[in-house]
């Protein structure tokens, strides 16, 4: 969006060329990133020459009031306890649980790779 | 009356075929622990499911066994209260025949004493079964409605053949599920611009769907509620959870060759984010921190077994027909020695003449 609002207007690649290449973005990714803007609202597109020019509908502020409440709404993970497969499970593990973990698997994992 | 005891019939017996299947697994972890086999995770998996579906199949192996001896010997039953009766008239168990009877007739009595629900006991019995049923059904059609709001919220990124990989800002940890006919792989939206952790995301969901365990996770919830009391069901369905997942990770290392401290840093990335969640809506930690050491461990087994991922991936498929041969059988006799005896036979008639005259000689 920041970069939208730097542009007024742009295409894909446009967004894509604002972005510091350390963020290593790719131009599927990007449109993906766009197209879902646009069904949230924040941006419309438009046809030119075989490609989508979005334009930013929001004001900075307003979106940023928007972001915040999507980012509460983050807060809670909606996964379901049954019928899905996840990653992983944490049951009720602390931050120092995990970081005593972290130090056993880097050593153990660490010795045996080198 | 007759549906209705033969449907408990049958809701008993699987029961105590769960529960046996459960001991019999138990005893194959303990002795494959011991054996270079207790990092094939791959190969224990296929072994678990191999169980599951002969235990659900179970009542009819059960019927397939009786007919097969009726077919070879007939007259021979494999019911195991007419051995019982046999040996008790060869004279080789010391008891009073009246008890004895009652003792042999114990699970019948209470068939029938639940079914006619003429005493306060068996009427609570009922209505606490019946009220975990509908606890289980509930808590499932929760879950299906939580996931269909889900995917419907969710942003379709790519479709590969029968799978759609989706982006969702819902959920903290990516997560597989399927449809009716589709597949789906559920990323949190913010992984789109990180490309390692989601190669390795999503290689590890779509191993979950090589390896079928959408299908496995939904049988066992359709089952919950008919299983949902048995202490074997629990055991099982972790046991299930905690291979299905060390099966996962072995096969995606092996196969995408992701370096072990790669995959094992995401994982403990992915817990981090979901433990700082959980945090941050917990309001009283001491109550869940009970089972704490055990998923401390069971997290730290998971990652560390990462190393040991080399030349387990093809699971030797004649141990596999091995174990459904014998589980298979096994189960099958079990099964039909559990039935009802269909007739009286020449040594129960023996033994009602027995308990009559002690019975005579008992009035005199």
């Amino acid at each position: 969006m920041t970069e939208l609002w730097e542009l007024g207007e742009g295409s894909v690649r446009d967004v894509l060329g604002q972005l510091p290449p350390s963020r290593g973005l790719a131009y599927t990714s990007a449109a993906t990133v766009l197209r879902i803007l646009e069904d949230k609202g924040f941006v419309e597109s438009r046809k030119q020459n075989k490609s989508l020019i979005y334009t930013p509908l929001l004001a900075k502020d307003a979106y940023q009031t928007r972001s915040l409440k999507n980012l509460s709404q983050t807060l809670f993970d909606d996964t379901p306890a049954t019928l899905v497969a996840r990653l992983v499970d944490d049951a009720g593990l602390t931050e120092a649980d995990l970081e005593e973990i972290r130090a056993l698997v880097e050593r153990r994992l660490r010795n045996d790779g080198g | 009356m007759m549906a209705a005891k033969q449907i408990l019939e049958v809701f008993v017996n699987l029961n105590i075929m769960l529960a046996l299947g459960c001991l019999i697994w138990l005893g194959l972890q303990a002795l494959v622990a011991k054996t270079a086999l207790r990092h094939a995770f791959i190969l224990q998996l296929a072994a678990l499911k191999t169980v599951l579906a002969l235990i659900l199949l179970s009542p009819v192996l059960a019927i397939a066994a009786t007919q097969a001896v009726e077919l070879f010997s007939p007259g021979r039953s494999l019911v195991l209260s007419d051995f019982v009766v046999a040996a008790y008239l060869r004279g080789e168990i010391a008891m009073d025949a009246i008890r004895f009877e009652q003792i042999l007739n114990t699970r019948e009595n209470w068939t029938e004493r639940f079914l006619l629900m003429n005493t306060k006991g068996p009427a609570i019995v009922a209505l606490l079964l019946a009220a975990g049923m509908v606890v289980a059904i509930l808590r499932l059609a929760r879950s299906a409605l939580q996931l269909h709001h889900l995917l419907d919220d969710s942003y379709l990124w790519k479709r590969v053949g029968p799978v759609d990989v989706r982006l969702s800002d819902r959920i903290a940890v990516p997560m597989a599920t399927r449809g009716l006919f589709r597949r789906h792989v559920l990323l949190p939206s913010d992984l789109i611009s990180d490309s390692d952790r989601r190669r390795i995301a999503i290689a590890h969901e779509l191993q979950h769907f090589r390896q079928s365990d959408l299908e496995w996770e939904i049988v066992f919830e359709l089952t919950r509620p008919f299983f949902f009391w048995n202490p074997a069901f629990t055991l099982l369905k972790r046991r299930f959870n905690r291979l299905r997942e060390l099966a996962c990770d072995q096969a995606v290392v092996s196969r995408y060759r992701v370096a072990p401290l790669d995959y094992a840093r995401c994982l403990l990335h992915f817990c981090e984010r979901s433990v700082g969640l959980a945090q941050a809506q917990r309001l009283n930690v001491a109550l869940l921190s009970a089972g704490r050491k055990d998923a401390r461990q069971e997290l730290a087994n998971r990652l560390l077994s990462l190393k040991s991922t080399a030349s387990q991936l093809s699971a030797p498929r004649r141990h596999l027909i091995a174990l459904a041969c014998v589980m298979g059988t096994f189960l099958s006799f079990a099964g039909a020695s559990l039935e009802a005896p269909k007739d009286w036979s020449h040594d129960r008639l023996m033994l009602s003449t027995v308990v009559n005259l002690e019975r005579l000689r008992a009035d005199r």
